[in-house]
């Protein structure tokens, strides 16, 4: 039997988005972040 | 600072959801309705904290002893008081010091110090250390001290149980993201030892 496995990008204090999330912020403000480990370097370039 | 100088770390126990207790934590149930979960990867042991030391030698036992290593504590009120105030002494007589909006009429009890602004108080506790690491402790403790740059390190042992209410530890955080680093991740029985630094806090 196959299983069922949530797979969520999620902060240590347990947000899945930034704040203000909505059709044209589908991650919130700032909630891209959460996507870095995706494709971005690390640590991030300032 | 000097180079001398110890980190101040905070070290919470808290569920997969992030939660540090159960739901109706108060003076009476410190940890909440079913709480005591959170602190299952620690051994059985009373009052003092020092006597929940986990058995063996494995992971839990070592992190357990790098805290209680420790020269100094901060803790919030709340976690205080619903502790009942380790009865002046969390660990080998270090000096408590107690964040809080207002001092009791009472005297301090042992080792303890209350505390009324964050960065004297994290500034006395590291002083106190006398170049050993501060243990910080409590949910409103770590909110103030991360919000005022106070904060070098978190130790989180993360559980693996969703609890679904309750406290949570990083609640009423400003908008503002604070990075961290992962410096260490140790896997004990039933708990996950994740050791982040503070980017931008404390004094690094």
């Amino acid at each position: 039997m196959s299983s069922i496995r949530v797979d969520m990008t999620m902060s240590l204090d347990g947000y899945v988005t930034g704040p203000d999330d909505g059709p044209d912020a589908p991650m919130g403000t700032g909630g891209f972040r959460l996507f870095n480990w995706l494709d971005e370097p690390w640590p991030p370039r300032r | 600072m000097t180079e001398m100088a110890g980190k101040v770390r905070l070290y919470m126990s808290m569920s997969v959801d992030g939660f540090i207790t159960g739901p109706d934590d108060g003076p009476d149930r410190g940890l909440g309705v079913n709480g005591e979960r959170l602190h299952a990867w620690l051994g059985d042991g009373g009052a003092d904290p020092v006597s929940h030391r986990p058995t063996g030698s494995g992971a839990n036992a070592e992190v357990f002893d790098e805290m209680m290593a420790t020269g100094a504590v901060v803790t919030g009120r709340r976690t205080f008081d619903h502790a009942g105030g380790w009865a002046g002494d969390h660990h080998n007589g270090v000096p408590v010091f107690v964040l809080t909006r207002s001092v009791p009429d009472e005297p301090p009890t042992g080792h303890v110090r209350y505390v009324t602004d964050v960065r004297s108080g994290v500034a006395l506790a590291r002083e106190a250390a006398g170049g050993r690491d501060v243990m910080m402790h409590g949910a409103a403790a770590a909110v103030a001290c991360l919000a005022a740059g106070q904060l070098d390190e978190i130790e989180l042992h993360v559980v693996p149980v969703l609890l679904g209410q309750g406290r949570r530890l990083f609640d009423g955080l400003p908008p503002d993201q604070v990075e961290l680093e992962l410096l260490r991740s140790r896997e004990g029985s039933g708990v996950l030892h994740l050791r982040y630094r503070v980017i931008g806090g404390g004094r690094s």
